[in-house]
């Protein structure tokens, strides 16, 4: 089921609240645990094939967890060691046959020449967020830093329907005490006002601004895929529209998933912070899919060595830490190249640092025309990085960064002569072709990025407009947003005209429901 | 500030009533013209939006009209006929255009079968496109589970059965059109460019009357246009296969559906008017030069004997594929000129709709004025010869327009 459905927001979502306020009149427990069935079977909306094995998962890690906390609590750390390499194993062979087999085997063929057959398997929703949240629940268990272990609990911290297909990455540490509180069981018009707000702007973010620009990105990385050539315009209008559907897209999911987990009573840990206005790779890293930056860093990157090997392991580490979690967003080599790259940006960047403390200069004092410059850059290579992740293949994504470095020429749509003036024959004279045609594309291409930028670049965020109600788990409200004068009259208070304001943007995304589309984030 | 709850109730009020509005414009300015079909009644009677959503709009104009004749075919159709123009004999009004832009013999013969189910049309003028059957021989059968969109919202199946999916899609529609952004953004275009002359249309009676391409060609001159669609049609036949039989058989599905569209018509006595369409001369070469002449000849022999196999006195087949005044009218080489016959060599104005028209409706069957200034019946018999015809004609178009000939030769090469 989707988010942005009739059938979710109409049947699903009320039939759910009314169930869960219900059944805590009767038993808190019994809450949960419808709670936890109407998850399962938002699941088993897509595929019902698929209900078994996430229960299978649930059940495997409870087993391992429960083993841990209880019998083998005592027992030597050898035992103990087993019992968690089991259950990761376990954890990493699922994913490993449902997301990678057919990859292996692709490259296995293409390496050695062979034809060993395809197994086409279908990936089941959110595998690779259902494996990673279980895997840290194993470990913390491992540690000794689990103390609430009901299994309806653990069900639902694992199923929670907000969650469940795309994140954000949840910490049983941070839900499961929730589930405990007595106040999420009795409906709190705060939560409700809060919640849907939250909910509606992302509805917004999702069905209006990422779904509107996907167009443009798509037919350029179609033509891409297709192998025609593109000039400099239409690479970058390509490039830049799909840096903002990506955006808008999982941020308005992470946005609604906030949002519908509030009305609840249930706060989940903040996902996006406005990461297109990082000034380095390594704050950009703190903002984007910030619950899987956190669980790369406890369970990957920590484990490795973090960064108390020296600096050679502590780069050889942040490296692989960003190749697997590229590889961890799809079987593919173009999401290596994106995950190699940005490990290369990061080492960059710490390098960068190091040298600057090296001459003695204070890294925390910047001046405006610094951090424009650092924004800039920082922005571009993340575009840079963005279209070899979203190219069909290698040549697709080379072809596009190809033209966008101007290697096929630069044209502009004839219609725009008359527009240019005498600009025009000038343009013409520094090799600026001109094109029949194309001229609304190139329009409304620019016209769609131009204001999203200003969106993601000029605007606050979701949280940062809700700062005055804990919006998310982990949000700290950030000095910068509190000092900036005119976005203190846009800050979310329970006022008329937030309520007119907020009616408006929820008209507009109810009212592009008719065509429901994905989650990009869906298929990671 | 409110009280949380009551904030709440400000904002439930608020959104539904401005759903409410919404669906209140859309109703009463009907950016589609699916829920008023008298032009005269549609308080906004031009629907700029409706001119590109034709399958949609035209599914449900059919259940409403009283036509006794119907235009079916592709775009070439849907804005040469008009179902208003006075050639029209009084006896098959009124007409409906059902025709569709990039409708093969397929959509043709499920919009027919959508339409004999509320209507019981004398008439039936269909253009063909030879285009949609040129098919690769390997082509896999087509097997259909599930409808396409096109295909859900009609009444019957494509094997003539009532459609299960149809109240779904309909209810999909109602909301597509009348609560939905897209309708709303729709509705303001239709208010806006309510006094335009050049504003895109699409009648109630079916047809595009292409008033937005007088200003694309005012603006860049027909030659432009000429140019560019020229280019279009030459990279889709040379993308092409050059067959019109599947392998090891003497049909292929778009010869298939023609036959079933010609059976339909036997069965329920109606009379049907093939008419292949007045390319013009330059589109004539474009299928020269891509090497697809033989089999263009081969078509109309194959569209010649369905018709005489089924019931010759209710079937023509109309040849206007020929070289006349009409189809080597000249491109204008100055912006300011405007043509009187083609929007550009695929799409001819309705004004040669009307000659081919007048030609179709004034005599009954003469197959033996093969030849004629434009047009004409052709049957297996005929053929032969009135083929030989055309390819004389031909040479006579490449020596008095050589450089039009050249034009599209490199054009092809390129």
């Amino acid at each position: 089921m989707l988010f942005n459905s009739y059938s979710f927001l109409f049947a699903y979502l009320p039939l759910t609240l009314l169930g869960f306020f219900s059944f805590a009149r009767v038993s808190r427990l019994y809450a949960a645990a419808w709670l936890a069935a109407a998850s399962i079977f938002f699941y088993g909306w897509w595929d019902i094939r698929y209900v078994p094995l996430l229960l299978g998962s649930i059940f495997f890690n409870y087993l391992i967890g429960y083993t841990l906390t209880t019998k083998a609590r005592y027992a030597s750390e050898i035992t103990r060691k087993v019992l968690l390499s089991i259950g990761i194993i376990g954890d990493l062979l699922l994913l490993g046959y449902y997301k990678y087999a057919d990859f292996f085997i692709q490259t296995f063929n293409q390496g050695f020449d062979h034809q060993v057959g395809l197994l086409n398997i279908i990936l089941p929703l959110g595998i690779s967020f259902f494996t990673f949240t279980q895997i840290a629940f194993l470990v913390d268990t491992f540690y000794g830093k689990v103390s609430e272990c009901r299994f309806i609990h653990y069900c639902l911290f694992v199923t929670y329907f907000p969650h469940l297909i795309a994140g954000p990455v949840l910490h049983h540490g941070e839900m499961m005490p929730q589930f405990g509180k007595k106040e999420i069981y009795s409906p709190q018009s705060i939560n409700f006002a809060v919640g849907m707000t939250i909910f509606f702007i992302g509805l917004f973010k999702k069905v209006v601004l990422a779904d509107g620009i996907a167009p443009y990105g798509n037919s350029v990385f179609n033509m891409a895929s297709r192998g025609e050539s593109l000039e400099l315009f239409q690479a970058w209008g390509g490039a830049l529209a799909y840096t903002l559907q990506l955006y808008f897209d999982f941020s308005g999911y992470s946005d609604m998933a906030i949002g519908l987990s509030r009305v609840f009573g249930i706060k989940l840990p903040l996902n996006f912070h406005s990461p297109y206005k990082a000034t380095n790779i390594i704050e950009f890293w703190r903002r984007w899919h910030m619950t899987l930056s956190r669980f790369l860093r406890d369970y990957l990157y920590i484990p490795l060595g973090g960064n108390r090997k020296g600096p050679i392991r502590r780069h050889f580490n942040l490296f692989i830490t960003m190749l697997l979690g590229g590889f961890w967003h799809g079987a593919g080599w173009t999401f290596v190249i994106w995950g190699g790259l940005h490990g290369f940006y990061l080492i960059i960047n710490h390098a960068w640092r190091n040298f600057r403390q090296s001459l003695g200069q204070d890294i925390t004092q910047s001046t405006f025309l610094g951090r424009f410059a650092a924004g800039s850059l920082t922005f571009l290579a993340v575009v840079v990085a963005w279209v070899i992740f979203r190219a069909q293949d290698i040549d697709a994504g080379w072809r596009i960064l190809y033209a966008m470095a101007g290697g096929n020429g630069v044209s502009l749509p004839a219609a725009f002569t008359l527009l240019l003036g005498p600009l025009g024959p000038q343009l013409k004279n520094v090799g600026v072709a001109f094109t029949l045609g194309g001229g609304e594309q190139f329009f409304m291409t620019y016209a769609w990025v131009g204001s999203l930028l200003g969106i993601a670049f000029l605007l606050p965020n979701t949280q940062q407009l809700m700062m005055h109600f804990e919006p998310a788990l982990n949000f700290v409200s950030d000095r910068q947003a509190s000092l900036r004068w005119n976005w203190r009259y846009l800050v979310w208070m329970p006022t008329i005209m937030w309520s007119i304001g907020v009616a408006f943007i929820a008209i507009a995304g109810l009212l592009s429901l008719s065509h429901p589309t994905e989650f990009l984030y869906f298929q990671f | 500030m409110l009280a949380h709850h009551k904030y709440l109730f400000v904002l439930a009020c608020g959104i539904m009533g401005g759903m409410a509005a919404v669906a209140g414009i859309n109703y009463h300015v009907d950016p589609y013209g699916i829920y008023s079909l008298i032009d005269g009644d549609r308080p906004f009677s031009k629907k700029p939006a409706a001119a590109t959503k034709g399958p949609m709009v035209k599914a449900y104009q059919l259940e409403q009209t009283n036509a006794r004749t119907l235009v079916l075919g592709t775009s070439r159709a849907e804005v040469g006929f008009d179902p208003l123009d006075l050639v029209w004999p009084q006896e098959s009004r009124p007409i409906y255009n059902a025709a569709l832009p990039g409708a093969g013999p397929r959509t043709a013969l499920l919009y027919l079968q959508h339409a004999l189910t509320s209507i019981h049309p004398d008439t039936i003028v269909m253009g063909v496109d030879f285009m949609d059957f040129l098919v690769a021989p390997q082509a896999p059968m087509r097997t259909n589970s599930l409808p396409s969109e096109l295909e859900s919202r009609l009444r019957t199946t494509l094997d003539g059965n009532p459609n299960p999916y149809r109240q779904q899609q309909r209810l999909r529609d109602i909301v597509a059109t009348i609560v939905s952004l897209d309708a709303l953004l729709d509705s303001i275009q239709t208010i806006a460019t309510r006094d335009d002359p050049f504003a895109a249309n699409l009648t109630s009676r079916g047809f595009n009357p292409m008033k937005d391409y007088i200003r694309i060609a005012r603006k860049e001159g027909y030659r432009a246009i000429f140019l560019q669609r020229d280019r279009e049609n030459i990279k889709a036949y040379l993308k092409r296969p050059h067959s019109l039989y599947l392998e090891n058989s003497t049909t292929s599905p778009p010869l298939d559906d023609m036959k079933r569209i010609v059976a339909l018509c036997k069965k329920n006595n109606i009379q049907l008017k093939l008419v292949i369409y007045p390319y013009h001369a330059r589109l004539l070469e474009i299928i020269n030069a891509t090497g697809h002449w033989d089999a263009f000849d081969q078509w109309k022999l194959a569209l010649a004997r369905i018709a005489q196999e089924s019931e010759p006195s209710l079937i023509t087949l109309w040849d206007f594929s020929g070289y006349t005044a009409y189809t080597m009218e000249p491109v204008p080489n100055e912006r300011d000129v405007q043509t009187q016959w083609y929007w550009e060599a695929g799409h001819f104005k309705k004004e040669l709709g009307s000659v081919v028209l007048r030609k179709v409706f004034s005599m009954r069957h003469r197959a033996e004025d093969a030849g004629a200034a434009i047009g004409s019946v052709v049957t297996l018999e005929t053929l032969p010869r009135h083929l030989e015809n055309i390819r004389r004609q031909r040479k006579i178009y490449w020596q008095r327009f050589p450089s039009d000939v050249a034009e599209i030769r490199s054009m092809v090469k390129k």
